[in-house]
């Protein structure tokens, strides 16, 4: 069974379950409520606290752990469970300026680990990873509209994830990766600079789930002070980072920009005021990398 | 040789001095009264019989029960939209210049 899985450093998305939180808390004793998943004696629940900000995600077993967890989910939405082994085809995918350096160990850290066993929600698990393929983010997602970018002289893909935002070029929906770099500056360092500014100025502590409230329009559990404050950050944060894509080059006024990942979902509106993007395009689906490597296993790799 | 008196039956040592033997006794350990379907499963699936009746290695049985595995996921999942030419070309051509990078180590 082929699964596809969008390891980001805030979010973990598969194609047909909802995204859950990349944070992982492990115990030797059954822990009481929450996802919980039990693999070589250890027991493992979902935090909504995400793991700090790794660079090379196989530096441990946590993203390993989480993709068991994705894994099963994905089982369970193809009504797919069997009690017998399982083989299971990985897609997977890295940031695309990381992509050359790191695909070969994402894919290693994947693969050679024998007969897997796990139980979940209240089932035994038994799979075995047979093959992984890893793609590169932000085109896997721009893969989804490949149709209405192919005639597009320039496409200029943005991909703004939770610690990263990821930048890469098509002309004529082909890749050009003489433009292909990832910036450290995605929603996370937002929420830090929101959350020292209000704290600072109105000796309010926000919760990051406060402030994608408020970015989202929902405003009632805070005061005006605090909503107009985190808006003014948002669009500042839109701005430094167009004012930064415009510095290494990138003319966002022609051609059409098109925004991927949850950054882009949660701040569209700070986006489109910015008055510095001429023709933005939003892929609203948050898991439309996951979707893309999927699209791009099927297309690359079945037959072989 | 005998019949055994109880052809179900067996008794089995694992060496533990050996990664894979001590891997699979502990798989084994897990299993708590569900040893005997859990070695069925993967005996079965271990030893698939060619046309001359010898057993097939490993990776045929998975290959084997992939196929199965992915008959039974076609017919439960959605007829899948073929891409055109245009868009193959653009994907094989970006997929070529990242396998490009990969090989450089970029």
């Amino acid at each position: 069974m082929l699964i596809a899985i969008d390891h980001g450093n805030r979010l973990i998305k598969t194609p047909n379950h909802a995204p859950f939180t990349s944070g992982l808390q492990e115990s030797d004793t059954p822990p009481f409520g929450g996802e919980t998943l039990k693999y070589k004696g250890k027991y493992y629940t979902l935090s909504g606290k995400r793991i700090p900000y790794h660079r090379d995600k196989t530096e441990d077993e946590r993203f390993f752990i989480l993709s068991l967890f994705a894994i099963a989910y994905e089982i369970e939405a193809a009504d797919a469970y069997s009690a017998n082994l399982m083989p299971v085809q990985l897609a997977v995918g890295l940031p695309p300026a990381h992509y050359g350096a790191q695909s070969k160990a994402f894919t290693k850290y994947f693969l050679d680990r024998g007969a897997i066993q796990f139980d979940f929600h209240g089932r035994v698990y038994s799979i075995f990873i047979n093959k992984a393929v890893c793609y590169p983010q932000a085109y896997a997602a721009a893969v989804t509209v490949l149709k209405s970018l192919r005639d597009k002289p320039k496409a200029i893909v943005i991909d703004q994830g939770g610690m990263t935002t990821d930048i890469m070029l098509l002309k004529d929906g082909a890749g050009d990766l003489s433009v292909c770099e990832s910036l450290e500056h995605g929603v996370i360092t937002m929420y830090n600079q929101v959350k020292s500014k209000v704290s600072a100025e109105l000796d309010v502590l926000l919760e990051e789930s406060e402030i994608d409230a408020i970015l989202m329009g929902r405003k009632e559990h805070v005061s005006a002070e605090v909503s107009i404050m985190v808006e003014r950050q948002a669009q500042a944060f839109v701005n430094d980072l167009f004012s930064t894509l415009r510095e290494r080059g990138l003319e966002l006024k022609s051609g059409v920009v098109v925004f991927v990942g949850g950054g882009a979902i949660l701040l569209q509106r700070q986006i489109e005021a910015s008055g510095k993007v001429g023709h933005p395009m939003f892929v609203e689906d948050i898991s439309a990398n996951a979707k893309g490597f999927d699209k791009l296993y099927q297309l690359t790799q079945e037959g072989r | 040789m005998e019949d055994k008196k109880y052809p179900g039956k067996f008794t089995i040592r694992f060496n533990i001095a050996d990664p894979q033997q001590r891997a699979a006794a502990e798989l084994l350990n897990q299993q708590g009264r569900c040893k005997a379907q859990f070695l069925t499963n993967a005996v079965l699936f271990y030893v698939q019989e060619t046309s001359d009746g010898q057993p097939a290695p490993l990776p045929e049985a998975m290959r084997q029960c992939s196929i199965q595995q992915e008959t039974v996921l076609a017919e439960k999942s959605v007829p899948k939209q073929s891409p055109d030419d245009d868009d193959m070309e653009s994907i094989r051509k970006t997929m070529e210049a990242f396998q490009l990078s990969q090989n450089n180590g970029a």
